[in-house]
This record gives structure tokens, C-alpha cells and sequence, in this order.
């Protein structure tokens, strides 16, 4: 989909993803953990569809569970036993703590996939070309080397397959043999591939001073709006927790703090921040469909 | 590849990881925190139980001294619940006891009795009514009811027994006068209807015997009569139901030479109801009489109520010596049974270092750093600090978390009492001692020896502050 939260200039883009990962990386605060999980799902969701979907409940899911029941293997801590497991205490803390330590670790997974389909690596360049380019150009390859070299071995599959040599069929030995020699092109592929690349980038006078960059951003008034309405509530929520709103103790009794006017006040202000991008979205297509219908 | 191998090759894959994770968890055990919640519902099974007792002398309904009996079974349960902290075997061992005790209870209603109806055509056919009862395994009872003297035909229970609810303070009246005395508990419920005249296998050297009648009220025993004593048969005239009791002598001349040959002493064996009742009075005076370290123990603070002080059902459960059945007044004092050790937990170096301290951990610091108090605990040969450390941390429901570190070739403790390594700065963790001595090696390494002082300590300055000698 074009248009929405993707249409803005990268600054913004990137800022409100720095803020949030911030945040949701140091919060264990059950609210704010809760907020970012949820704001972080569904807009996975809203950006992915279906694939998302599946993403999120056939890997993020799991990986919730698991480490809410490995963490108290592991860790003892707690007033709350609950029961002896082979003479250590399993206790209710660790427990909750491994949930909460889960979330939140899903939660930023699932925010950087967000990111990435947001922040686009020419994006990121337009960024940071600038700023560190060797850098940028380092990582924005790094991100997308794992889709190419799927890509590629898929490509290089089948051109095998088209002279006959199937990595699926003959015994055992046969298709470890043929994956080999298919994972030998990629590799040789791969090395030729990044001094080409380094190449190409040199002839172009990648990082050269006084380099001028084709930039198809403009950073309007609407971009202005959002990013001091992003910092706005990002500060805000930072003071909070600067002030220990977002503060929790799991260990070794949970201590939590009971909610004032202010610290209600912070979780509103952080559920907009999280809810911005996805309010966006539906926004403009909510606008969309009543033009076409008027029309 | 053809679809049956692909589904015989997945299968035989996820028999092989079944297999493993039916190993891994065969290889854990899980034991509940403690037994608080099993117990208290079946204190109250048992208390609805005992409530809705129907009292009587007929067949099926229940003698009051079988309920009573009862009822003080489950008080010693619910005053466990009700104490501010208890340990996990004792709670363990009542849980047991009071199933069996309410799974006795349930068969425990009369089933030796005569209702008035029979007494009545007894009446009529003939003039006196014997009935033999088996009052333990190998004694027997003969009733004889002249039936010409019942006026009013009511139902009797002939049951007779060895034990009996109030067993523990009539002991205790009898141990008071230097005597011992053969109890009958006649579990009919108060008066009988005639006189009753019972044969009762008694030896003594003595020319006869005195029978006593315990009154529940006063809580005394009330001279009655003289028992004629012949050819090993005592005869004693009763006409209440209630516990009777049989002494060489009288009670009131304080004579203290003990009743020699008194094979009818009270069997403790087969009654678990009331052993159970009686076991903490007899524990407390035999423990305080005999064993001076004991006493102290009970004198620390922390051991209030129904704590064991130095009972030996502690450790890890490996621990087989002496159910409580067998502590009764009479049986040898507890502490005689095993190799016992002490062990206590103290953090008193934090209270100077409280600075040093996260603050989330303060609460748990006790105010005067004792976070166990010296107890006496029981150990099987082998048995190192740690495996004692941890039976007892359990028992008492103190929080302990260690690893298996291979630099200690075992267990490392890491926390007590939610108290952990590096809380009160970084020199600070937990070390052991044993009567003194901090060995340097690790905790599950040393052998506990019998009479062994362990100290589970922390300290705040690798061990300066506590007392070992290693850096010095």
C-alpha cells in the first residue's frame, strides 16, 4: 500500500521507530509491555496481512510460551513458590517475569519487522548517506542480504534443475552432493556479486564530498506536524519513565506502583504514540473509500 | 521420496523426541511448596465428618469417645494451619494421618452393641447376659449383665478398647503419682443400664487392684473401687460407659515403686488416632527433660507452636526414623534414633551494611538477621551440607536457589531467602561453616558427620566479616 504512515518523510519514519523500540526495549512495566504488544501486532498485521498473521502467531506466539516456561528453570528468584521442580523453587515471580521478558522481547522483534517495511533501504541511505556513508551503505546491504541470497539460490536451484541435476531427487549422498555444489555457486556468486557492488558504487562516487543525492522526500508541512506530535509524546513518556512511572520490581516480590493521575496521563500519552502510525493507515483508507463512494 | 517412508520416518523422529522428553521428565520431581491447602480440606472433610456423627450406643451410630477421638485429630491438624509457620513434613505427615484417621472414621461406628429391643427379649428368656469382647489382639473382655436388675431396657455398646481420647491426660494423672494403670475405655455412651460386672485379664503381684473412673469434667480420675484380682482375672463392676482405670495401687499413697508385670500398658501401636493427639505434650516434656540443645532450640524465636523443634521426621524425607506413632510418653526420647546435626541461617553482616544493600531486597532481611534459627535436623550417612541445607530449607518453606556449578563440583548456592550473591555489594554471597571451620571447598562436598554445627552465613566481604580465616 502507498500513502499512510509510509508516505512520510524518512525522519519522521525513523524517529518514531527509535522512540518506540526505545521505550518498549526499556519498559518491563506491564502496561506499557501490554501497549506495545498489542500497537506492535496489529499494525504488523495492518502493513502484512495474512503473512503477518501467520508470523505472529506461529513464531512470536510460541516464542511467548516458551520462555515464560524456560525462564523459571533458570531463575529461582521469588517470594511466591508454587511448587519444587527436582529441589529448586519454581516460583510465580520468574514465571511472570519470563512472560513479561517475552513480550517485550516479541514486541521489538515485531516492531523491527514493522521498520522494515516502512524503512526502506533507500530510506535509510537518504538518511544517513550523508552522515556515514559507508555505514549506511554496510548496513542497508547487511538487511537485505538474507532476502538475496534466498533469492538467488533459488534462481541458481533451478537453473540446476533445468540442466537435471534436482537437489530433490537420488539417495541421500546424491542431493547433499548437489546441495553443496549449489551452495558453492552462491558463494562464489555472492563474493563476485559484493565486489561488483563496490565497484559500482565507487564509479559512482559513492561518499564523494560535494556529492549531490536524488531525493524524492520533501519534508512538508504534514511531516513537521507529525514529528513534533511524535517527539512530543515520546518526551513525555521519557520523562515519565525518567521519573520511574514505567518502574517494577519482579524480584523478588512484584512492586508495582498503583496508578496516579500522571501516570494514567503517561500510559494515554504512549497508546497514542503507539496507535499513531496504525490511526494513520486506517485513516486514509477510511478517506479513501468515502471519496470513491461520492464520486 | 514415497509418502509411507516420509510418515514412517516422522513418526519414528517424534517416538525418538517423545522418548527424550519422557526421560527428561522422568528424571525431575516435582513436589508441592507445602501441604496447607490439601490439609485444610481435609480438615474440613473430616470436621463435616465428625459433625455429622451420629451419636448413640446403637450399631452404626458412634460412641462419643470415638468422636472425640476424632475431633482431636483434626485439632492437631487445624492448630498446625492455624500456626504462623509450620514445617512441610509435619504438614505432610498430619495430611497422611488425618486421611487414614477420617478413612478409620468412617468404619469406626459400633458394631458390638445390643439394642433395647433385644435386651428387652433377652430379659424374657433369660437372667444374665455375658458377651465376650476382644479388647486388643490378645485380650479379651467378658461382660455379665444380670438382666434381672435392668429396670429400663436400653441399648448397650460393649465395645471395649486400649485407647481413648483422653488417654493423654490420664497418662499424665497417672505419671504425676508414679503409677501406671491398665485403661478400658468402654466407648458406651453414659449410663448403663444395670450394673455391670467385666472380666479383664490382668496380672498382678499385687492382692488386688483399684479402679478408677476418669472424670472428663474435672479432669481427674475418681476412685471407685477395689478389683478383686483372681487367677489373672480382674472383676470389675461398672455402670457407665466412659474410661476406666486399672493401678496396682492406690493413688493417694503417692507410692512410687512402678506396677511390675503390668503387661496390659497402654499399646500405643494400634491406635494411630491417639498417638497422634498426645504427640506434642510427650515430645516437649521428654525433649525439655533430656535433651539440653533441644531446649534451646524451642527457646529461639523462631519455633512457635506447632514448629518441630527436634523432631526427627525432618530432612529429607530419606529420613525413615520415628513416625510419631511411636512418641508417646512412654517411647525413648527422639533424639537417640540417627545421626543428627545442627543448622542455622544467619545474615547478621547485612545489618551493618545496609547501606550496601538494594533497596528492593530490604524487606527481607530479618530484623535480627536470623533467617533460621539453629534447629536440630536429621541426616542419612552421606549426606552433605547442601543435601541438608536443601531438606531443610523445604521443610521450613524457605526460599534457596542454587546451580550445579562444576568450579564447586556441585551445588553453588546462589540466594536464601530471596537474599542473593552481590545484594549487599560485591564482595557479598553466601558461605558455609561447619563447627567453625569455613571449608574451602564446595558445600556439597563436605560429609556431615553426627553432632556437626553447620552455619549457612552471608557475608559482605568474602568471608572477612564472617569469620574465615582464608585471606587472612
Amino acid at each position: 500500500m502507498r500513502g499512510g504512515f509510509q508516505s512520510f518523510h524518512p525522519i519522521v519514519s525513523f524517529t518514531y521507530f527509535l522512540a518506540v523500540v526505545f521505550i518498549t526495549m526499556f519498559s518491563m512495566h506491564p502496561v506499557f509491555l501490554a501497549l506495545s504488544f498489542c500497537a506492535s501486532f496489529a499494525y504488523s498485521i495492518l502493513l502484512g496481512g495474512r503473512g503477518a498473521l501467520k508470523f505472529n502467531f506461529f513464531a512470536m506466539i510460541p516464542i511467548l510460551v516458551f520462555m515464560a516456561v524456560i525462564n523459571p528453570l533458570f531463575s529461582h528468584q521469588g517470594v511466591t513458590v508454587l511448587f519444587y521442580l527436582s529441589g529448586n523453587p519454581m516460583t510465580l515471580e520468574s514465571i511472570v517475569y519470563g512472560f513479561a521478558a517475552a513480550a517485550m522481547l516479541v514486541s521489538v522483534i515485531v516492531w523491527f519487522s514493522c521498520y522494515n517495511r516502512i524503512m526502506t533501504s533507500d530510506k535509510f541511505i537518504y538518511l544517513f548517506g550523508r552522515v556515514l556513508p559507508s555505514l549506511s551503505l554496510v548496513l542497508s546491504m547487511c538487511f537485505r542480504f538474507v532476502p538475496l541470497f534466498k533469492r538467488q539460490f533459488r534462481e541458481i536451484s533451478d537453473a540446476q534443475k533445468g540442466i537435471g541435476r534436482d537437489v530433490s531427487q537420488g539417495s541421500l549422498v546424491k542431493r547433499a552432493r548437489q546441495f553443496l555444489r549449489e551452495l558453492s555457486i552462491l558463494v562464489s556468486w555472492s563474493m563476485e556479486n559484493s565486489i561488483e557492488t563496490s565497484d559500482s558504487m565507487r564509479a559512482r562516487g559513492y561518499g564523494l564530498r560535494g556529492r549531490s543525492s536524488f531525493s524524492i522526500f520533501r519534508f512538508d508541512r504534514r511531516d513537521g506536524a507529525m514529528l513534533s506530535a511524535i517527539l512530543l509524546l515520546a518526551g513525555l513518556v521519557l520523562i515519565g519513565c525518567v521519573q520511574g512511572e514505567n518502574n517494577i520490581y519482579y524480584y523478588p516480590a512484584i512492586v508495582i506502583q498503583s496508578p496516579t493521575f500522571w501516570s494514567v496521563l503517561l500510559y494515554l500519552a504512549y497508546g497514542v504514540l503507539l496507535s499513531l502510525p496504525i490511526a494513520i493507515d486506517i485513516g486514509e483508507r477510511y478517506s479513501w473509500k468515502s471519496f470513491v463512494s461520492k464520486a | 521420496m514415497s509418502r509411507r517412508k516420509k510418515i514412517i520416518r516422522t513418526s519414528v523422529f517424534a517416538g525418538v523426541l517423545l522418548l527424550i522428553a519422557v526421560g527428561i521428565l522422568l528424571r525431575f520431581s516435582i513436589e508441592p511448596a507445602n501441604y496447607r491447602d490439601p490439609l485444610q480440606k481435609a480438615v474440613t472433610t473430616a470436621a463435616n465428618l465428625a459433625d455429622s456423627a451420629v451419636l448413640g450406643n446403637e450399631n452404626g451410630q458412634y460412641s462419643k469417645l470415638t468422636v472425640a477421638a476424632f475431633q482431636k485429630r483434626i485439632d492437631a491438624a487445624d492448630q498446625l494451619l492455624q500456626a504462623e509457620q509450620s514445617a512441610v513434613s509435619q504438614q505432610k505427615q498430619q495430611l497422611s494421618e488425618l486421611k487414614q484417621a477420617t478413612e478409620e472414621f468412617k468404619n469406626a461406628t459400633n458394631q458390638n452393641s445390643l439394642s433395647a429391643e433385644e435386651l428387652q427379649q433377652l430379659k424374657e428368656q433369660e437372667t444374665t447376659l455375658t458377651r465376650e469382647v476382644a479388647v486388643t489382639s490378645e485380650k479379651k473382655a467378658v461382660w455379665e449383665i444380670n438382666l434381672e436388675a435392668v429396670e429400663q431396657p436400653e441399648a448397650i455398646n460393649f465395645d471395649i478398647r486400649p485407647d481413648s481420647a483422653n488417654q493423654e491426660e490420664i497418662d499424665n494423672l497417672l505419671k504425676d503419682k508414679g503409677e501406671e494403670g491398665t485403661l478400658l475405655s468402654f466407648r458406651h455412651n453414659g449410663e448403663l443400664p444395670a450394673y455391670a460386672v467385666v472380666h479383664y485379664t490382668y496380672t498382678t503381684e499385687e492382692p488386688g487392684a483399684y479402679l478408677y473412673h476418669y472424670n472428663e469434667d474435672d479432669e481427674a480420675l475418681d476412685y471407685v473401687s477395689t478389683v478383686t484380682v483372681v487367677d489373672n482375672q480382674a472383676s470389675l463392676a461398672v455402670n457407665e460407659g466412659g474410661d476406666w482405670i486399672l493401678v496396682d495401687h492406690k493413688l493417694d499413697q503417692e507410692n512410687s515403686s512402678t506396677g511390675e508385670g503390668d503387661t496390659g500398658e497402654t499399646e500405643p501401636s494400634n491406635s494411630s488416632e491417639e498417638s497422634g493427639s498426645s504427640e506434642a505434650p510427650g515430645q516437649a516434656s521428654s525433649g525439655t527433660s533430656s535433651n539440653p540443645s533441644s531446649q534451646s532450640s524451642s527457646s529461639s524465636s523462631k519455633s512457635s507452636g506447632g514448629l518441630r523443634n527436634d523432631s526427627p521426621s525432618s530432612g529429607s524425607g530419606q529420613v525413615g526414623a520415628a513416625p510419631s506413632g511411636e512418641q508417646n510418653s512412654t517411647a525413648p526420647p527422639p533424639e537417640q534414633s540417627g545421626n543428627t546435626c545442627t543448622i542455622e541461617i544467619r545474615c547478621d553482616t547485612i545489618l551493618n551494611n545496609m547501606n550496601k544493600l538494594k533497596p528492593e531486597k530490604a524487606p527481607y532481611v530479618p530484623a535480627n538477621g536470623v533467617i533460621l534459627s539453629r534447629v536440630q535436623v536429621n541426616f542419612v550417612e552421606g549426606d552433605s551440607v547442601f543435601d541438608v541445607l536443601q531438606a531443610v530449607t523445604y521443610d521450613y518453606g524457605i526460599h534457596m536457589d542454587s546451580i550445579n556449578s562444576p568450579t564447586y563440583s556441585g551445588a553453588y548456592i546462589r540466594g536464601i531467602g530471596n537474599l542473593y550473591e552481590f545484594d549487599c555489594g560485591s564482595g557479598s554471597g553466601w558461605m558455609y561453616k561447619v563447627n567453625g571451620w569455613f571449608p574451602n571447598y564446595g558445600i556439597s562436598n563436605y560429609k556431615v558427620k553426627s553432632g556437626d554445627v553447620i552455619g549457612i552465613v552471608y557475608t559482605c566481604d568474602i568471608g572477612k566479616d564472617v569469620g574465615d580465616q582464608y585471606y587472612d
